[in-house]
C-alpha cells in the first residue's frame, strides 16, 4: 500500500510543480505587466483621466479614530478631483495583512506603516516608493518635523512621511499623592527620586492596594530608557548599555514591590489605562497618546482621576526632557496607481493642514508648528503641566529601521521576560541577548 | 410459624429493596451534583464572558473577579451596533456560513462515501493526501493561495472564502470514519435490490449517518462562524467582513474596550448555541441503542 | 459444465463491476476532489516546494537546494520549539481523547437537563479566544489565583508560577488546550456512539455481560473509527498549536512556549524567510503523515477484521 501511496503522491507533486513554475513563478518575477485588476470594480482612472482619481488607503483602526475622518474630509475638500477610500484593517494582523496583499501584487496607493520593523521589511523588499523626489519637487519644509524624519531614513531615502511622533512621559494621579502627601513629581526627575516616590505611594492591601507606578509588560517600558540617553539602540547588536535601567526597575520589583510584578501583571491581564483610569496607581510612563484616551474617557463618564501630566524621569546626568518615541506615517506603495494623487494625500496629512486637525483631535502630530501646538494646546480638559511636558529636550526613535529589526525585536522580548520573571538576572540576560543579536545579525 | 418466617422474610426483602432504591436515588443525586459542579467550573469563562459584557471597560480587568457588575451597564449591547455596522457583518458571516456548511455537506459525503464504500486503485494515497493537508499550517500556504485568488480575481469576495472553505478534507475524513462503521451488509443487501450506488448513498447510508451529518454541521458552522485567519487574508473591505473580523475593530492599536468586545462575542454566538441546541436531537434518537449503564 | 459457464460468466463480470465501481468510485469523488485540489492542494504544494527557495515574498526567488533543510539543524529556537511542541502533543492528546470519550459516555444517557449539559461542555469550544487567555491567566495568578491557592491550603509554599514561569507555562496551556477541545471531541465520540447497534447490546445483556465487559468489548472496539479520527485530529491539533499559545503566552516566557507553528510564522511574517519556513513545515508535515499512516495501518486491520 505504502509503495502505491508513493506513487500517487509523486505523481501530485510533480502535478503541482509544474503548475507551481506556471503559477507562483511566473508572478514573483514581477516582470510580467498587471493583468487583471483588483477585484472591485470600482473606478479604472487610467481610462477615463477627466473623471475623478480615486486612491485607496490601508490604514488600521479608521473607524474608531476620528482624526482619520476629518482628514479626508478636508482634504477631498481641498482637492474635489480626488477620492480617498479607506481599506480599515484591524491593528493586530495589520503587517500579515499588508505582507500578503503586497505580496499578491496588490495596488492600494497609500499604506500607513505603524511599525518600524515591518517597514523595514516592506522596503527592503522594494514594495514602497522613496519619497525624496516628490518633496524636493514640491519644496516641503521639513524643518517641523525636528528631525524625526532623519531618523527614519533607510539608506538615506526617505520611505515613509510621518503624520504622528508620540513621545512618553510622565501621567500622576494627584489625589493619590495628596494623599500620601508627596509633592507632586517635578519636571525634573531623576530615576532615583521616581523609585523613591513610588515607594512612598505604594499603600494597602488586596482591594485597596495602592502601587507607585505600572509597569506594562512591553518591553520598552524599561529597556527604552538607556536607549532615549543615545547610549546606543537596539539594533547595534550589544545591550550592555540598557543595564542601568534595570537597576532601577528590578529592585523597585523585587524590594519596594511598588510596582504590580511582572507575573502577576500578566497573569491577571493587567492594563495600564485601567489600572490609571480606576485610581489604583499613582504614576505612569506611558506615550502621548494616552493623554487623548484620557481626556476621551473622562468626557464619556470612565473614570474620575484628578490627573497631571509632566515630563518622563531621565537618568542622573542627563537633560530632563529626554525621553524616546515612535513614529506613524504614511507610504506610498510602489504599485500605486496614482502615486501623484497618493503623494498629495500623504503631504496633506503629514503637514500643516493634517498635523492641525489631529493635534485639534488630541493626537500628536509629528508636524509641529507655532499654530500646530498652539491647537494642541487649546485641547479641552488638558491637564496643566502640559505646556511643559511638551518640551523634549530629546527625543530618540524607539525601534530604528533595519533589516534585523524583526527578528531582534522578538529576542529582546524573550529575553526581557526572563529577567523580569526572576529567571536569568540581567548580566546573564544581557550576555543572552548579546549572544543571540549576534546569531540574527550573522545568520542572514 | 412458617408463615411468619416468610412474612419476615418479604419483609427484609422489602427493606431490602428500599434500602436499594435509595442507594439509587443517592447515587443520582450525587451524580447529577457532581455533573452540576463540573459543568459550571468548565463554563468558567463562559460566564466571565457574560459578566464582562455588561461592566464598565475599566471594570473588565477587575481582579479578583467579581461576577455581578454593581451596575450593569446594558447599554454595552446598543453601543456596539451604534459603533460599527454590526448587521452587515452578521449578514456576511451568515451567507458564509450557511452556504459553506451545506456544500461541505455534500461534497464531503460523497468524497467520503468513495473512500469508505467503493474499492478503487489508490484510494488510500489519495486519502492520505487529504489528511496531509489539514496538516499543513495555513501560515505557509496562505500566500501561495492568495496569489493564485488574485489571478482568479476573487480576492475581497466572499466567494474566494466559500471556494476555500467548501472542499474540507476535514469533513470527507469526518464522514469516512462515520459510514466505514455502517455494516457492509447493508448495502450489499440494497445492491442485490436493485438500488444504484447513488441511491444506496441517498437511501441507505445518509439516513443511518445523522449522528455524523448532526456533527459535521455543527463542526462546520463553528468553524466558519469563528474564522479569523482567512476572511482577515481575504476581506478587506468593510461591507464584506464577518462577525470575527468586526469584533478585531474594537481593539484598537492602543486600547481596547473588551467590555464591548465582550458583548459583541456574546451577540455573535447566538446562532451557534441555537445549532448546537437544535442539533442534539440527533444524538438523542439512538439513546435506546446505546447506554452501557446497563 | 453449467456451472462452469455461470463462474468464468461471473468472473468476468466482476472485472467489469471492478471498472464500473472505479468509476462509480471518481464520480463520488469528484464534485470534493476538483475543489480541494484547486485551492487546497496546489497552494499546499506550491508552499512545499518553497522549502527549496530562498523568497521574502516580493523580490524574485532563488534556488538553494537543501540549504534551508540543513538550517533547519543548526537552528536553536527551532529545536526549542520542536521539542515544546512534542511535549505540548504528549500531554494533550491521550488526555483530551480520554476526558472526550468519558464525558461522552456520561451524557449519552438519559439524563434531565441533558442538552444543557452537553452544551456547556461543548461551550468551552465557542468561547471567544480573549476570554479564554484572560480567565485561564487568572485561574493560573501566582499568588491569588485558585490554583495556586488550593495548593497553598495544601502546604504547600512555594507553588509554579504557571503561565508567568518557564517551567510551568507549558502545563498551563496543556490543562487550557484540553479543558477547550474536550467537548469537540465528545460530540465526535457522541455521534460514534450512536451508529453502535443496539442488539449487540442486548446479545451481551443475554449473555450475561457486566457494564465494564459490555464497554471493553463492545463500546470500545465499535468506536474504533471515531477514535482513529479522533486521535489523528488530536495529534494534528497538537502538532498545529497555535492559537492557545498565541493568546495565552505568545510563546513566552523567553522561548518556554514557543511551539513550531509559531516559529513558522514568525520566521515568515517576522523574518521574511517564506523558504525557511516552509522547509519547517515539512518537517512537521512527514511527522504528522507518519504517524497517521501507522494509526492508519492499524485501522485497515480492524476494518478488515470486520
Amino acid at each position: 500500500m505504502l509503495s502505491k501511496c508513493f506513487k500517487v503522491i509523486s505523481l501530485v507533486l510533480v502535478l503541482s510543480m509544474l503548475f507551481a513554475v506556471v503559477g507562483c513563478g511566473a508572478k514573483t518575477a514581477s516582470d510580467q505587466p498587471a493583468q487583471k485588476t483588483e477585484s472591485t470594480e470600482k473606478a479604472k482612472p487610467a481610462d477615463k483621466p477627466a473623471e475623478k482619481v480615486k486612491i485607496k488607503w490601508a490604514v488600521w483602526d479608521y473607524s474608531l479614530t476620528a482624526d482619520y475622518k476629518d482628514i479626508i474630509e478636508a482634504f477631498q475638500k481641498e482637492n474635489p478631483d480626488i477620492t480617498v477610500e479607506p481599506l480599515e484593517m484591524s491593528n493586530k494582523g495589520y503587517d500579515d495583512k499588508l505582507t500578503i496583499m503586497l505580496a499578491g501584487g496588490d495596488e492600494t496607493d497609500v499604506i500607513a506603516i505603524k511599525e518600524m520593523p515591518a517597514f523595514s521589511g516592506y522596503v527592503a523588499k522594494k514594495q514602497l516608493m522613496q519619497l525624496d523626489d516628490f518633496i524636493a519637487k514640491d519644496k516641503v519644509d521639513m524643518a517641523p518635523f525636528n528631525g524625526i524624519t532623519e531618523n527614519i531614513k533607510i539608506d538615506g531615502k526617505l520611505y515613509d512621511f510621518p503624520f504622528r511622533s508620540d513621545f512618553w512621559m510622565l501621567y500622576y494621579n494627584k489625589d493619590i499623592f495628596d494623599k500620601a502627601k508627596v509633592a507632586y513629581p517635578s519636571d525634573d526627575m531623576t530615576f532615583e527620586q521616581f523609585r523613591e516616590t513610588a515607594k512612598k505611594l505604594t499603600s494597602g492591601t488586596g482591594k485597596d492596594k495602592t502601587y507607585g507606578t505600572f509597569i506594562h509588560n512591553w518591553k520598552s517600558c524599561i529597556i527604552n530608557w538607556p536607549v532615549a540617553d543615545k547610549k546606543g539602540t537596539l539594533i547595534d547588536g550589544k545591550y550592555d548599555f540598557i543595564k542601568p535601567a534595570y537597576d532601577i526597575f528590578l529592585p523597585m520589583q523585587k524590594d519596594d514591590k511598588s510596582y504590580m510584578s511582572f507575573a502577576e501583571a500578566k497573569t491577571s491581564s493587567a492594563h495600564y489605562r485601567g489600572q490609571f483610569e480606576s485610581g489604583k496607581v499613582g504614576m505612569v510612563i506611558m506615550g502621548s497618546w494616552f493623554v487623548s484616551s484620557l481626556i476621551n474617557d473622562k468626557k464619556d463618564g470612565k473614570h474620575n482621576v484628578n490627573w497631571g501630566v509632566t515630563k518622563a524621569p531621565h537618568f542622573n546626568g542627563s537633560k530632563p526632557g529626554t525621553t524616546f518615541g515612535n513614529v506613524t506615517g504614511n507610504a506610498i506603495n510602489a504599485k500605486a496607481k496614482n502615486p501623484e494623487a497618493a503623494w498629495k494625500f500623504v503631504k496633506f496629512m503629514g503637514t500643516e493642514a493634517g498635523a492641525t486637525i489631529m493635534a485639534k483631535r488630541g493626537s500628536m502630530p509629528a508636524y509641529r508648528t507655532k499654530n500646530v501646538v498652539d491647537a494642541y494646546k487649546g485641547l479641552q480638559g488638558l491637564p496643566e503641566g502640559m505646556d511643559k511636558a511638551l518640551e523634549t529636550a530629546s527625543v530618540a526613535l524607539e525601534f530604528p529601521p533595519s533589516k534585523f529589526s524583526a527578528a531582534l525585536d522578538k529576542m529582546l522580548q524573550e529575553e526581557h521576560e526572563l529577567i523580569m520573571i526572576g529567571k536569568n538576572d540581567p548580566d546573564k540576560g544581557i550576555a543572552s541577548m548579546n549572544k543571540r543579536a549576534q546569531e540574527i545579525m550573522a545568520g542572514n | 410459624m412458617n408463615s411468619t418466617i416468610i412474612s419476615q422474610k418479604k419483609e427484609n426483602q422489602t427493606s431490602f429493596f428500599i434500602k436499594e432504591k435509595s442507594k439509587q436515588y443517592a447515587l443520582k443525586a450525587a451524580s447529577y451534583f457532581v455533573l452540576i459542579l463540573t459543568s459550571l467550573a468548565v463554563l468558567v469563562p463562559f460566564l466571565w464572558m457574560l459578566s464582562a459584557s455588561i461592566k464598565l471597560d475599566n471594570d473588565v480587568f477587575e481582579f479578583p473577579v467579581r461576577w455581578i457588575p454593581e451596575n450593569p451597564r446594558w447599554e454595552n449591547y446598543k453601543e456596539i451596533w451604534e459603533i460599527l455596522p454590526f448587521s452587515i457583518f452578521y449578514k456576511n458571516t451568515a451567507i458564509l456560513a450557511v452556504t459553506i456548511t451545506v456544500l461541505s455537506l455534500i461534497t464531503s459525503s460523497l468524497a467520503a462515501y468513495a473512500f469508505s464504500k467503493i474499492k478503487f486503485p489508490g484510494r488510500n494515497a489519495i486519502f492520505i493526501c487529504y489528511i496531509g493537508t489539514i496538516a499543513v499550517p495555513f501560515q505557509v500556504y496562505m500566500i501561495p493561495q492568495f496569489i493564485m485568488m488574485r489571478k482568479l480575481n476573487l480576492t475581497d469576495t466572499l466567494l474566494s472564502l466559500i471556494l476555500l472553505q467548501s472542499f474540507s478534507a476535514f469533513g470527507v475524513f469526518l464522514f469516512r470514519q462515520f459510514f466505514i462503521s455502517i455494516p457492509e451488509e447493508l448495502s450489499e443487501s440494497a445492491r442485490m435490490d436493485g438500488l444504484s450506488e447513488f441511491g444506496i448513498y441517498l437511501r441507505i447510508i445518509l439516513p443511518l449517518a445523522k449522528p455524523a451529518i448532526a456533527t459535521l454541521t455543527i463542526f462546520q458552522f463553528v468553524f466558519v462562524w469563528n474564522n479569523f485567519l482567512e476572511p482577515l487574508v481575504y476581506l478587506t473591505s468593510t461591507d464584506k467582513k464577518t462577525l470575527q473580523l468586526g469584533i478585531r475593530m474594537f481593539m484598537t492599536q492602543y486600547t481596547a474596550d473588551y467590555a464591548l468586545i465582550m458583548a459583541a462575542t456574546v451577540v455573535s454566538l447566538i446562532p451557534v448555541v441555537i445549532l448546537f441546541f437544535s442539533m442534539q436531537r440527533f444524538f438523542i434518537e439512538g439513546i435506546a441503542t446505546t447506554g452501557i449503564k446497563g | 459444465m453449467e456451472a462452469v459457464k455461470s463462474i468464468s460468466h461471473r468472473s468476468s463480470k466482476r472485472n467489469s463491476l471492478e471498472r464500473r465501481n472505479t468509476l462509480r468510485a471518481y464520480a463520488f469523488l469528484l464534485p470534493n476532489f476538483i475543489g480541494f485540489l484547486i485551492f487546497t492542494l496546489i497552494p499546499v504544494v506550491c508552499a512545499m516546494l518553497l522549502s527549496f527557495v530562498e523568497w521574502d515574498s516580493a523580490n524574485p526567488m532563488v534556488f538553494v537546494g537543501l540549504k534551508n533543510y540543513a538550517r533547519i539543524l543548526k537552528d536553536e529556537t527551532f529545536m526549542i520549539s520542536f521539542w515544546n511542541t512534542l511535549y505540548y502533543t504528549i500531554g494533550t492528546v491521550p488526555l483530551t481523547m480520554v476526558c472526550s470519550l468519558v464525558i461522552a459516555l456520561v451524557l449519552n444517557n438519559k439524563l434531565k437537563g441533558i442538552k444543557f449539559f452537553r452544551a456547556a461542555f461543548f461551550f468551552p469550544y465557542i468561547v471567544s479566544m480573549v476570554a479564554v487567555a484572560v480567565v485561564w491567566n487568572m485561574i493560573f495568578h501566582p499568588t491569588m489565583g485558585p490554583v495556586n491557592s488550593f495548593l497553598m491550603a495544601l502546604g504547600i509554599e512555594n507553588p509554579p508560577g504557571w503561565t508567568a514561569s518557564v517551567e510551568w507555562a507549558m502545563p498551563a496551556i496543556i490543562f487550557a488546550s484540553v479543558w477547550r477541545q474536550m467537548g469537540y471531541f465528545m460530540v465526535m465520540y457522541l455521534a460514534g456512539l450512536q451508529g453502535i447497534p443496539r442488539e449487540l447490546y442486548e446479545a451481551a445483556v443475554v449473555d450475561g455481560a457486566n457494564s465494564w465487559q459490555k464497554f471493553k468489548n463492545i463500546t470500545l472496539p465499535m468506536l474504533t473509527p471515531t477514535s482513529f479520527f479522533v486521535s489523528v485530529m488530536c495529534v494534528i491539533n497538537g502538532f498545529k498549536i497555535f492559537d492557545m499559545v498565541a493568546v495565552m503566552t505568545e510563546g513566552g516566557p523567553g522561548r518556554a512556549t514557543n511551539v513550531l507553528v509559531l516559529h513558522i510564522y514568525n520566521q515568515a511574517f517576522l523574518q521574511m524567510k517564506f523558504g525557511y519556513a516552509a522547509a519547517v513545515s515539512m518537517v512537521l508535515l512527514v511527522l504528522v503523515l507518519s504517524i497517521t499512516v501507522i494509526q492508519f495501518k492499524g485501522e485497515q486491520k480492524w476494518v478488515n477484521y470486520m
